[in-house]
């Protein structure tokens, strides 16, 4: 039963505020729960310039790659005197630690700050802050950011007006073209107008037509080639025989299959190669011995070059040389005499010249060899008659007187 | 005696009348047919006003975001506004509000007149436990009647806008309840129970805890209603937001 509230002390009263404060930090945890409300959190107060802030509001997201790491705090315009292309100055407070580092490991001197749309549709804007590259110097409070410009919607929207307009700089000229073509100026409009490419068109598709029909009909090398099936069934026979003899090679017929399935030859061939290779062995002493062979001859060559002996003296002396050409010499002039004794002797001067000319000679030789022919013939049957009948001669008749 | 301290007093003895009447389920005599007494009165009494309540918060929900939506062209999806905001927000505050209005000044009102007409001092002089009889069953009954209020005002909810659709937009029910369906998740329904469990706590404790600390004769019984609809209402609201934050943290 509630007591009377007249008379309390705060003793009277603990109850009340323990429960109190346990509502308040559970009201607190509650709306910490995604650690969005931290009024206790360090904050670190950035600043970024643009020449426009664009739908920028005050409390708009700041994020750095595009995780949530703060707010926008305050948006304002620089004194109109401001030097820069920049016109606004947008304040950021982000999280002094992002789990458990300093925020400024990752926004260093050359991270840029974009003002970039929340939504395709809408106009608010939002920062993005990009990481910073090891080498710059970390950021300190109050730091300004260099600014780079994100395409946003309305520029996109600028960009399409401009394209447009040169859309329609260029949709006047080909309309023109287009007028022409369709009045039948120039090749594209004749191309369009002009009946006779089509006429012609249709004229050559019509004649390949007919030419295919006649191929198809089995008229001349092309259609015989479609239609006849000789070609095909030769070339049929053809493999067929091929069929044949390579199955016969496989199985080692003839000489051809023995030759590639018979081992024999291989194992003579082998065979042969190992007596050639004896064979050559026992060459080897003659060459042996031909090596000595051209070794002296060497040697010869050697002493012939440098004159020793009868054959270098031959071929290095020159006095043989000069009596050799001495020799010559009358031999030339001995035979020039000669000739001039023969050219006498055919021209039938001289005795020679008689005795190679004059008939007379030889008829009267001719015949006396055939007197003496003759006379050896009577001599032969004389000495047969001594012989036969050597009485007949050998009587002595001994007639003294 | 300051604001603060009579804050923190009132805070602490309404603790304790939870506590006890908590406390003391644990241990005979319950009181049931008592409990089931205050269901009756409480739920099913308050039904007909919940049902209303919810059909036309549906239909100005439905009445006022149509045009909006279709300026998108987002009109298809009128249902799956309302039984969005409704199932997460609107059911269970306005029903939590109307069972404040109606329950809250009857409890704050029944108890009042009994201790000023002593009948809780000759009660306790009975031996009979004023939490247990008194605090006890209608406490459990706005705990376990509240959620089912207010799944009747959801579903009556949706129904009035769809009525309000059909009959004023000609939206297509079949479109309506579509995107109504997509519209809602399983989280969003147990999310929309949680709440009135907290909520029917708030309004019968602090009904109750104004209700036996009358003073002052008749007049305390008039101040004592109205300081417990009003303070359960704000209670009921502030509360919300601090559910609605927790609950959206747990349950999406």
């Amino acid at each position: 039963m509630p007591r009377s509230a007249k008379t309390l002390n705060l003793g009277q009263l603990r109850v009340g505020l323990f429960i109190f404060v346990a509502l308040a930090i559970l009201g607190f945890f509650i709306l910490n729960a995604t650690g969005e409300f931290n009024p206790f959190a360090e904050t670190l107060t950035l600043k970024a310039r643009f020449t426009n802030a664009d739908g920028l509001r005050e409390g708009a997201e700041v994020q750095l790659a595009g995780v949530h790491i703060g707010k926008v705090t305050v948006v304002r315009l620089l004194p109109p005197d401001n030097p820069e292309d920049a016109k606004i100055e947008a304040i950021m407070s982000v999280d002094k630690e992002l789990d458990g580092q300093p925020t400024n490991e990752r926004i260093r001197s050359d991270s840029t700050a974009q003002l970039v749309a929340t939504s395709v549709l809408g106009n608010d804007k939002m920062i993005n802050i990009t990481p910073g590259t090891p080498e710059a110097a970390p950021v300190q409070e109050f730091h300004v950011l260099d600014s780079s410009a994100a395409i946003s919607i309305n520029q996109l929207t600028q960009t399409g007006n401009d394209l447009l307009q040169q859309i329609n700089k260029l949709a006047i000229p080909t309309n023109e073209i287009l007028n022409k073509a369709n009045q039948g100026e120039g090749t594209l409009g004749s191309l369009i107008n002009d009946e006779s490419l089509y006429r012609n068109l249709d004229a050559s598709i019509a004649e390949t037509k007919t030419l295919i029909e006649r191929i198809r009909s089995g008229e001349g090398s092309a259609g015989k080639f479609v239609n006849d099936p000789e070609l095909y069934n030769n070339l049929n026979k053809t493999v067929a025989s091929m069929e044949v003899i390579s199955a016969n090679l496989k199985d080692g017929k003839g000489t051809a299959g023995k030759f590639l399935n018979d081992e024999a030859i291989y194992n003579e061939s082998k065979a042969m190669i190992s007596e050639l290779r004896t064979a050559l062995k026992d060459v080897s002493p003659s060459l042996k011995r031909l090596d000595q062979i051209s070794q002296d001859l060497e040697s010869i060559t050697r002493d012939l070059n440098e004159g020793k002996g009868t054959a270098g003296k031959f071929l290095k002396d020159e006095q043989l040389y000069e009596d050799a050409r001495k020799a010559i010499n009358s031999l030339s002039s001995m035979t020039s005499r000669l000739d001039g004794v023969l050219g006498d002797a055919q021209g039938g001067k001289g005795t020679f010249g008689k005795l190679l000319t004059d008939e007379t000679l030889y008829n009267n030789l001719n015949q006396t060899m055939s007197n003496v022919n003759q006379l050896s013939s009577e001599s032969t049957k004389l000495i047969y008659d001594f012989r036969q009948n050597p009485k007949k001669f050998l009587t002595i008749k001994f007639k003294l007187f | 005696m300051n604001p603060i301290k009579k804050f923190l007093f009132e805070l602490q003895e309404t603790s304790f009348l939870i506590f006890y009447a908590f406390v003391r389920l644990f241990r005979k005599p319950r009181y049931i047919a008592e409990s089931i007494r205050q269901m009756d009165e409480i739920g099913v009494g308050s039904l007909p006003i919940i049902l209303l309540t919810g059909f036309f918060t549906g239909a100005v929900l439905t009445l006022q975001s149509f045009d909006t939506l279709a300026s998108y062209g987002g009109q298809n999806e009128t249902g799956r506004l309302v039984a969005y905001t409704l199932v997460r927000e609107l059911g269970p505050v306005l029903t939590a509000l109307m069972v404040a209005g109606r329950i809250g000044s009857a409890i704050s009102a029944e108890l009042g007149a009994m201790v000023v007409s002593q009948q809780i001092d000759a009660m306790r002089a009975l031996g009979t436990d004023p939490y247990r009889k008194l605090v006890a069953p209608r406490v459990i009954a706005l705990i376990l009647m509240l959620p089912l209020l207010t799944v009747a005002a959801d579903l009556f909810g949706i129904i009035g806008g769809g009525v309000v659709a059909n009959g004023l937009f000609g939206l297509d029910y079949n479109v309506f309840i579509t995107s109504a369906r997509n519209g809602i998740a399983t989280e969003d329904i147990i999310g929309g129970v949680i709440k009135p469990l907290f909520f029917g706590l708030i309004v019968g404790s602090v009904s109750c805890y104004k209700g036996l600390s009358t003073k002052g004769g008749t007049v305390g019984v008039g101040r004592s209603t109205t300081s417990a609809v009003v303070v359960s209402s704000i209670v009921v609201i502030i509360a919300d937001f601090f559910l609605a934050r927790a609950l959206q943290h747990l349950l999406d």
